[in-house]
């Protein structure tokens, strides 16, 4: 066995790294298996999906998946339905890549551009 | 003119994850926690509060505020405040003492921008954390995180500004402290007061009803909100902006996300309110002044990240 001067901790298996790939903004960037795709996004300087909470509760980071494999962790129901999740439509900081991905970004519905009208609580206080 | 309405009292607040919300609320921010309720509900309270809880963190699978509550001075004025409710239009719903661990019976109306609140008067009264009533000391030494105060006010997103700010003058003796307005005089928000501060809850004009944008929690110095930076940046806490200085109410500020999505803020200073004074008003044009003073532009996140 030998020891070297400047013994510092070895990296144990580097972690695996994936490329993702937005279609719409034509840029990519790479992550690796123990961060959010959006925290990847966000360290790599691109500025492919729009940034919100951060924390799978605004929707503003919302992607379609168009390829690859991902995990997930909760989600807003009030962005993600299980059927947006079943059909890979997700929010950016609440996957880990597991595969290259190509993605979509702009997947959040701004309520200021909806055209439906806001539905109306009859519970209120009406004079 | 008042009507025996004090002061917020509680804010109930959906997270996605209890464990990972209780690291942040009490560990970060260095609320006290309180208790678990029989329904898994986390009760807190910031420690110069003499309540015996100021917050209510539920697990659910969307984040957001269930509802906000204000107590008021006692059951007198909560019986005639109910009826007042009834006559005005309020749905009001009764709920039992006790539903909420320590606190007594409260009633719930849903405002016209579509928001949850209530109204009570009484609840146990456990006393400032650590030091008490009696010859206290000047703080507990054994506090956490950002230290926070109190549980001081929610900004609320909402469609009819109006409609709220109509109920909330004339049923419950608020009074508007400072208002943006279009040139159209339309109000694209409204900070009220009950009280002497600038604000005990606030409303920002979005075309869905019932939208939370943050709870705010009160520290004492602009050398205590620097702080709350260096621990954000520490914890790697999702990071909204800050530290800077509100235009509006003139407080020093940060906003950060709690691990649901959720927006906080931890805030000093603010100016002083008396119900004499006359609203303070923004231009629509001058609206990222009234916000971020410093940066004197909005981010798009401030009106698009809510819960």
């Amino acid at each position: 066995m030998s020891i070297t001067k400047n013994s510092r901790p070895v990296d144990p298996t580097p972690l695996p790294r994936f490329r993702v790939w937005v279609a719409n903004r034509q840029q990519s960037f790479t992550v690796t298996s123990d961060q959010s795709l959006l925290a990847a996004m966000e360290q790599s300087g691109t500025q492919a999906i729009d940034v919100g909470c951060r924390c799978g509760g605004c929707g503003r980071c919302r992607v379609q998946v168009l390829h690859g494999q991902y995990e997930s962790k909760r989600m807003s129901r009030a962005h993600v339905s299980k059927h947006d999740e079943a059909r890979g439509l997700v929010l950016a900081c609440r996957i880990l890549a597991r595969s290259d991905l190509v993605i979509e970004s702009d997947q959040f519905q701004d309520p200021r551009q909806a055209t439906v009208e806001p539905n109306n609580n009859n519970e209120e206080c009406k004079q | 003119m008042r009507k025996g309405v004090m002061r917020p009292g509680h804010v109930q607040i959906r997270v996605l994850d209890i464990e990972e919300a209780l690291e942040h609320y009490r560990n970060l921010m260095g609320l006290i926690e309180v208790e678990t309720d029989s329904q898994g509900r986390v009760y807190l309270k910031g420690w110069t509060e003499v309540d015996k809880f100021s917050v209510v963190l539920r697990e659910a699978d969307a984040p957001g505020m269930d509802f906000m509550a204000f107590k008021v001075l006692n059951n007198q004025i909560l019986e005639q405040l109910e009826g007042e409710l009834i006559e005005y239009g309020c749905d009001v719903e009764k709920i039992p003492a006790g539903e909420l661990t320590g606190c007594g019976r409260r009633i719930r109306f849903v405002a016209p921008t579509g928001h949850s609140f209530e109204l009570f008067a009484e609840k146990e009264q456990t006393g400032r954390y650590g030091i008490g009533n009696h010859n206290p000391e000047a703080w507990p030494r054994d506090l956490k995180g950002m230290k926070a105060q109190r549980f001081d006010h929610c900004l609320l997103y909402g469609d009819d500004l109006d409609g709220t700010y109509k109920l909330f003058h004339e049923v419950l003796g608020f009074d508007i402290c400072e208002q943006v307005v279009d040139p159209d005089g339309n109000r694209l928000a409204q900070f009220l007061s009950v009280s002497m501060k600038a604000h005990d809850v606030a409303f920002i004009k979005h075309p869905e009803k019932n939208k939370f944008h943050h709870a705010s929690f009160f520290l004492e110095t602009w050398e205590d909100v620097l702080r709350a930076g260096d621990l954000i940046s520490m914890t790697d806490t999702s990071i909204d902006i800050g530290p800077t200085r509100h235009g509006i109410t003139h407080g020093q500020t940060i906003y950060f996300f709690d691990p649901s999505g959720n927006r906080n803020e931890v805030f000093c200073g603010g100016d002083a309110f008396y119900p004499d004074h006359a609203p303070i008003t923004w231009d629509a044009d001058k609206l990222g002044k009234a916000i971020f003073y410093h940066d004197r532009q909005l981010n798009e996140r401030f009106l698009t990240a809510l819960t």
